[in-house]
Parts: C-alpha cells; sequence; structure tokens
C-alpha cells in the first residue's frame, strides 16, 4: 500500500504527489528504458513521456496492489522506449549465424548477480537486446514481440534463440576472466 | 508475467526487471529531470487545450456557415454570360423565373374573368363640348367600387387596355355658345373640359394614353 495514498493524491491533482511519486521511481524507471535505448539522454527522454502518460492516465488506473502499479507504469514506459525504436527504425534483425552454436548454461547465469547480467545483456546488439528483454526479462510472448517491432512471431524466435546464444558466449568468456571473483 | 518469473530458470531474469539501481548507469540529474517532466506536462495540457479551441472554432465555423450556403443554394441563381460563337453575349434566364411569370399570371387570372367597372356613360347632346379622358392606368375600381370583386384583384396593379371613345381635340373647332356642363360630379372617372366636341359621327377612337399625350402636347 505504499502508493495507494499517492496515486489517490495525483488523481485529485495534487502536483507535490506528483513530484514524490517521480522521486520514488524514477531510477528504477530509468533502469528500464537504459535496457532497451542504449543513449543516456535518450532513456530519459523515453522515461520522462512514460511519467507525463502515467499523469495524464493515472485517472484510468485502478490501484490494487503496488506490483500492478509498477506493473503498469512499466509497461507503459517500455511502448515509450518501442515507440522511440519502431520511429527511428533501429530494430536491426541480424542473420541467424550472427551467433555461434553455444548451449545454454543457466548455472553460470545464477553465479552472476543482478547487475552483472544486466550489463552483459546491454552489450547484445539492438535487435537482440530488444527481443531478449521483451521476452525474458519483462515477459512479453512472441505475439506480443512481433506487434511490437513489427515483426513475425517467428523471427522473433529466432532472435530471442540467437540472443540467448550469444549471451551465453559471453557469459562463458566472462567467466574465464573473472573466474576468482564468481567463486566468490 | 507472473507465472513467467516463477519459472525456477528465470529467477535472475526477475532480479533484472526489479533492479532498481545499476552501478555506472544512474540517471545524471533527476532534478533536472524533474523539470524537464513539469514543462512536458505543461506542453501537453497546452496542446490539449489548443486541440479543443481548434475543434471548438471549427464546430462554430460549420454552425455558421452551413445556413448560409443553404440559403444561398435556395436564392435563384443568377443569370449566366455564355459567349456565343459571334462573339456576343447571350442572357439565358434562370428557370425559377417561368415560376414567378407564373405566379403573375394567377394574379392577374381573376382580372380577365372580371367585369371591371363600365365606364361611365356620359349623354352627351349635339355641340356640347363634352371630352372623356380617364385618368393613366394605375387608378382602377377598387373593392370599394365594386364589392362583389375577388380580394386578390385588390393587389393587381395592371393597366386596363380598354379602348375609349375620345375625341381629338386640335381637330375641333370651338362651337359658338359652347357652355361648360358638368353632368355627374361624384364619378372620379370624369373630367370634362370646356372644349368644343366633335360631333358623333366623326369622333375617332385612341387609347387613353395616346390621348394624354396628344393633350399635354396641345397644352404645351
Amino acid at each position: 500500500m505504499e502508493f495507494a495514498g499517492l496515486i489517490e493524491e495525483i488523481k485529485s491533482g495534487n502536483e507535490s504527489a506528483q513530484d514524490a511519486l517521480f522521486k520514488k521511481l524514477s531510477g528504477r524507471m530509468f533502469i528500464v528504458c537504459r535496457r532497451y535505448i542504449k543513449n543516456t539522454e535518450d532513456a530519459e527522454e523515453r522515461m520522462l513521456d512514460g511519467f507525463c502518460n502515467v499523469f495524464l492516465n493515472i485517472g484510468s488506473f485502478e490501484y490494487k496492489a503496488d506490483a500492478a502499479f509498477l506493473n503498469w507504469m512499466k509497461q507503459i514506459m517500455i511502448h515509450a522506449c518501442m515507440r522511440q525504436l519502431r520511429k527511428k527504425n533501429t530494430v536491426s534483425i541480424l542473420p541467424e549465424t550472427a551467433a555461434g552454436d553455444v548451449p545454454m548454461q543457466d548455472d553460470i547465469v545464477n553465479k552472476l548477480s543482478a547487475s552483472e547480467i544486466y550489463k552483459l545483456i546491454m552489450v547484445l546488439p539492438e535487435g537482440y537486446r530488444t527481443v531478449f528483454n521483451l521476452y525474458v526479462i519483462d515477459g512479453f510472448d512472441h505475439n506480443e514481440i512481433g506487434r511490437l517491432l513489427n515483426i513475425s512471431a517467428n523471427t522473433s524466435r529466432t532472435q530471442l534463440l540467437q540472443a540467448r546464444k550469444l549471451l551465453q558466449k559471453k557469459l562463458n568468456s566472462n567467466k574465464h576472466n573473472h573466474e576468482p571473483a564468481l567463486s566468490k | 508475467m507472473s507465472q513467467h518469473y516463477q519459472n525456477k530458470e528465470t529467477r535472475w531474469s526477475q532480479e533484472v526487471a526489479e533492479l532498481e539501481y545499476v552501478p555506472g548507469l544512474a540517471m545524471p540529474n533527476p532534478a533536472d529531470s524533474l523539470r524537464k517532466l513539469h514543462k512536458k506536462l505543461r506542453d501537453e495540457k497546452r496542446n490539449k487545450r489548443k486541440i479543443f479551441f481548434m475543434l471548438a472554432a471549427a464546430c462554430f465555423t460549420v454552425i455558421l456557415f452551413v445556413p448560409a450556403v443553404v440559403q444561398q443554394n435556395n436564392q435563384p441563381p443568377a443569370p449566366r454570360q455564355m459567349a456565343s460563337p459571334n462573339l456576343k453575349k447571350t442572357i439565358i434566364d434562370p428557370p425559377i423565373a417561368k415560376e414567378n411569370k407564373s405566379v403573375q399570371q394567377k394574379v392577374r387570372e381573376p382580372q380577365k374573368e372580371m367585369s371591371p367597372v363600365p365606364p361611365p356613360v356620359i349623354k352627351v347632346e349635339k355641340n356640347e363640348p363634352l371630352v372623356i379622358l380617364p385618368l393613366p392606368g394605375n387608378i382602377l375600381p377598387t373593392a370599394s367600387d365594386s364589392p362583389a370583386l375577388n380580394p386578390i384583384t385588390e393587389t393587381a396593379v395592371a393597366p386596363m387596355k380598354r379602348k375609349y371613345p375620345v375625341v381629338h381635340i386640335n381637330s375641333i373647332k370651338t362651337p359658338e355658345g359652347a357652355e361648360e356642363v358638368i353632368d355627374d360630379i361624384k364619378n372620379p372617372f370624369r373630367r370634362i373640359l370646356n372644349r368644343p366636341a366633335l360631333p358623333p359621327w366623326a369622333v375617332p377612337v385612341y387609347s387613353s394614353e395616346h390621348v394624354i399625350n396628344k393633350n399635354k402636347n396641345s397644352q404645351n
């Protein structure tokens, strides 16, 4: 019930409540936007667009739980980022041979911290990163990803597979480079 | 999404999704971002207001101009000028003019049927100096003169194309001992002049306008 009062005050037009919500959630939402958009300024702009949409449409939101509110906000931020990616047409679908045939090793992933995984994801090419983020991190299915990126569901599947392989490759190289740190 | 995160293999992905801070990837200036957000919100509200006013202006324009256009379409069109092959301008009457004509005809029709008040009968004796000159055509018998007439005929103004026996004044010699005779004063259609009259077998027939013109010329 952390955000219930704030949401009610924002609905009644209290601007200080808007500032309070922004201060609480801007960091988290900025991290969400940075996962999709590499440029810091562009990511900040998309986050501001997202907050703008949140404040303009919060009247239609019915509060049930904090998790639902956070999920709603995150969806708005993701859609704001997708709008820019579609507008700039920066989602380049790489050919399937770009990544090698590397088996997935989840045990290596589990040994890494969330921040380290985040940084590894940021190194992926934009097309792979977007599909990987949407499917694995944010839980969209392939049909939704196809609609968001104007690609087919099969293309989304292929991109995800290639993204997994490339990420696994990077994890393996990371493991060899930082074996002592990871073993701790 | 909750089911997605319940998968054991995607535990790390949930952790990544709920990250609130990543070292080296923090927002550069939160206060500046907040200022930008306020500006964006103001612009959004202004844009909404602008769109609202534009829509209102468009509706107002439509409300004002549609009746005017409809009214203009109902009016008869002006006659078109078309260039004929020999470069003479031909004026084509609009079709609605026919309707006006028919209306006029309708008004005049009862006038044909009605029996106009007969001109006053004046008994002229021999050698009496009498000339009957009816007044111009706008003096017509009114309803008071003939109450049995149709009321529509009251508004119809048309000259009576009726020929009256009149006497040309210039061709008359004044007989000796002529006297002015006033016979029927109450009748407004009667004008008696102190002029000699021709004998009945020599009276020519003119239209009323012709006689009046001639009369004017003779007076001048």
